[in-house]
């Protein structure tokens, strides 16, 4: 037992210390769900990243420097993210982060780039405690805050009074969850529940919809597969009022489960996240189909691109990069045009009204917000 | 450097609930699964009232008064059921805490977490960090290492190999159950001082089922009851499983073999050690 402590606290220790880098290409880390249950949507940002480096490298890399890509796994816990953060800047010594996937995990490993100086760009984290998790933090995925301010707006101009929301208890949806409560009219929430993660059946829950009057559901898993089947069960008890979802419904995968029962279902989205686009046909090409959707690949895609074009204009310093992205001019992506705000939250994305027409998602009309 | 003392501080604010945790589980042989559940009532106890009080006085008090609490229902629990009941009973308990604290938004933020948790003064940096929780540690492993070879040790040890003759003995079930579920209470109580410190986060997802599989994982590797195995374990596991993140792998390949590997060493480590785990009870 002896040799054996011995030997893997060797390994071990030796593992740890090979992590010595050089200065040669541009170190860009990278922290996402590789493992767990959002490891559907890590897939498709490693490869939105991926195909964003190759792409940059491909054209001669940035200033004639190439990017080399160092992901690591925050399993969207806290710890895990603390400790992906801490190699990233500690030994990997890279010069930014895309990422975390989660609220979560970008919350922990924040204060670990803010200290080091290192940007950190999440294409997913929604909360809007992120706002206010450093200078040093940004990210190109809208805030709740926003968003939900356009779903109110929807529910206003169609005189949608009464309003369910069922939510999966995971950070995502329930810092969507609050800032849409916040944003409704005192009184307007008539039914809001949640339910746990892997949960798959819905008909007791929506079966206390029957009871409760209201105008619109607001369908608020993590995930489109789950979207799907709070679609099919919503139909499927000839519920009536009408099923409104945000970006885990702007999906193909809803159509695919829900067939014809997903006609008719509403969602609020930013006009575009690759659906349809000559990226999502690349993107498919190298990759095969999303795991999860194209929406993840596409904004890490744009925040890579947002990166390079900060090295490309001001080199890789910190502080440089963080002064730039806060004063760059709108930067026209995959997702949209946008620029960054004082708390490095994107601006200028768009929210539009969109709908299941044929098992298609078609855009309705903007939502402008005042 | 500060990856290093980042590793050493997780791996310093575990040790106090581990060796908690190995007391009741390795070295009680009382299958408490729930160890996780008292984190949760720790963590949230002091951080709830130290941000609402402002004092974290008063928040380690609160701690300290719910993980009491909590340590005796789960006490009482162990003495009420078989061991199997018992074992079924922690997970049940804690998965309840976890709904509670998930759905109770109104106060704990529910799956949001509480960002932003305040610091000791005295602890900024993560050298700071990784000092203290290691003085933390080492004064309560040895703590422990000394009620372990103590009487109140012998007295767990007659009681997991067979209790009709320990009580025969006079030696109180209910007391020594009850005396060691408030030790690994208090385990918890720090290591759940300092970790969200740490993180600067309060986040429910750190409290789930893959958590306490670590634990297990370390006193099964270490040697149930050894509180020198159980450090060992914890301090190689830790290195080990951070280690792995410097394989020149592909980061989607090297992700799940992170995960199939850890699921290896326990697997190895159950076979290498079931009849610690599980001994043939004494025949007299």
């Amino acid at each position: 037992m002896r040799k054996f402590f011995t030997l893997s606290s060797l390994l071990a220790l030796s593992l740890t210390a090979c992590g010595a880098g050089d200065n040669g290409p541009i170190k860009l880390g990278m922290i996402s769900a590789l493992t767990g249950d959002a490891a559907a949507i890590g897939a498709d940002q490693l490869s939105g990243v991926q195909m964003a480096i190759a792409e940059i490298n491909a054209a001669g890399g940035v200033n004639g420097r190439q990017i080399e890509l160092i992901a690591e796994d925050g399993k969207c816990a806290g710890a895990d993210g603390a400790t992906a953060a801490q190699k990233l800047v500690n030994v990997d010594k890279v010069v930014a982060i895309v990422g975390g996937l989660c609220s979560g995990e970008t919350l922990a490993a924040a204060p670990i780039a803010e200290a080091a100086k290192v940007i950190m760009l999440s294409p997913s984290a929604s909360s809007p405690d992120i706002t206010k998790a450093g200078d040093f933090i940004f990210r190109d995925y809208p805030s709740d805050a926003g968003k939900t301010k356009a779903i109110a707006k929807y529910f206003a101009d169609e005189k949608y009074s009464r309003i369910a929301i069922l939510s999966e208890n995971t950070d995502y949806s329930q810092a969507l969850r609050a800032s849409l409560k916040k944003d409704l009219p005192e009184g307007a929430v008539v039914f809001d529940e949640n339910f746990d993660p892997g949960t798959k059946d819905f008909r007791s829950l929506l079966g206390r919809l029957k009871d409760a009057e209201y105008d619109a559901l607001v369908s608020n898993p993590n995930s489109d597969g789950v979207n799907a089947v709070i679609v099919q069960q919503f139909r499927e008890l000839e519920l009536p009022g009408q099923i409104v979802g945000t970006d885990t419904m702007d999906s193909v995968v809803i159509a695919q489960i829900a067939g014809e029962e997903a006609d008719g279902v509403m969602l609020v989205n930013v006009p575009t996240a690759g659906e349809g686009t000559s990226f999502e046909a690349d993107f498919t090409a190298k990759n095969g189909d999303p795991k999860s959707s194209i929406a993840w690949a596409a904004y890490s895609y744009d925040a890579v691109k947002v990166l390079a074009q900060a090295f490309k204009a001001v080199g890789t310093d910190g502080m440089a990069v963080k002064d730039y992205l806060y004063s760059m001019q709108p930067y026209t992506g995959v997702i949209g045009s946008f620029h960054f705000d004082g708390n490095g939250d994107p601006v200028g994305l768009s929210y539009v009204l969109k709908k299941f027409d044929d098992g298609k998602v078609v855009t309705v009309k903007p939502l402008p917000l005042e | 450097m500060n990856f290093f003392l980042h590793i050493i501080v997780m791996i310093a604010t575990t040790v106090p609930n581990v060796l908690g945790f190995n007391l009741l589980f390795g070295r009680g042989k009382i299958f408490h699964f729930g160890p996780l559940g008292v984190s949760i009532v720790a963590a949230y106890g002091i951080f709830l009232v130290t941000i609402a009080t402002d004092s974290f006085t008063l928040g380690i008090a609160a701690g300290l008064l719910v993980v009491s609490l909590a340590s005796a229902f789960f006490a009482w629990l162990s003495l009420r059921l078989d061991a199997d009941g018992f074992g079924v009973m922690s997970i049940a308990v804690h998965l309840g805490l976890l709904a509670v604290v998930l759905n109770w938004s109104s106060l704990t933020r529910g799956a949001l977490g509480i960002p932003r948790i305040p610091r000791f003064v005295f602890l900024d940096s993560t050298l700071d960090f990784a000092l203290f929780s290691t003085v933390v540690a080492a004064v309560w492993s040895y703590i422990l290492w000394k009620i372990d070879k103590g009487p109140f040790g012998r007295k767990l040890i007659a009681l997991s190999e067979h209790e009709w003759h320990a009580k025969s003995l006079g030696i109180d079930r209910p007391q020594v159950h009850l005396i060691a579920f408030l030790l690994a209470g208090i385990g918890a109580l720090l290591s759940n001082v300092l970790y969200p410190q740490y993180l600067y986060l309060l986040h429910p997802s750190d409290y789930g089922f893959p958590g306490f599989v670590f634990f297990v994982t370390v006193v099964v590797a270490g040697g149930p009851g050894s509180v020198r195995g159980c450090l060992l374990s914890l301090i190689l596991l830790s290195f080990l499983r951070e280690g792995l993140r410097f394989i020149p792998m592909a980061p989607d390949i090297l992700g799940p073999l992170r995960l199939i590997l850890f699921g290896l060493i326990l697997y190895i480590a159950v076979y290498c050690r079931r009849d610690l785990l599980f001994p043939k009870q004494r025949t007299v």
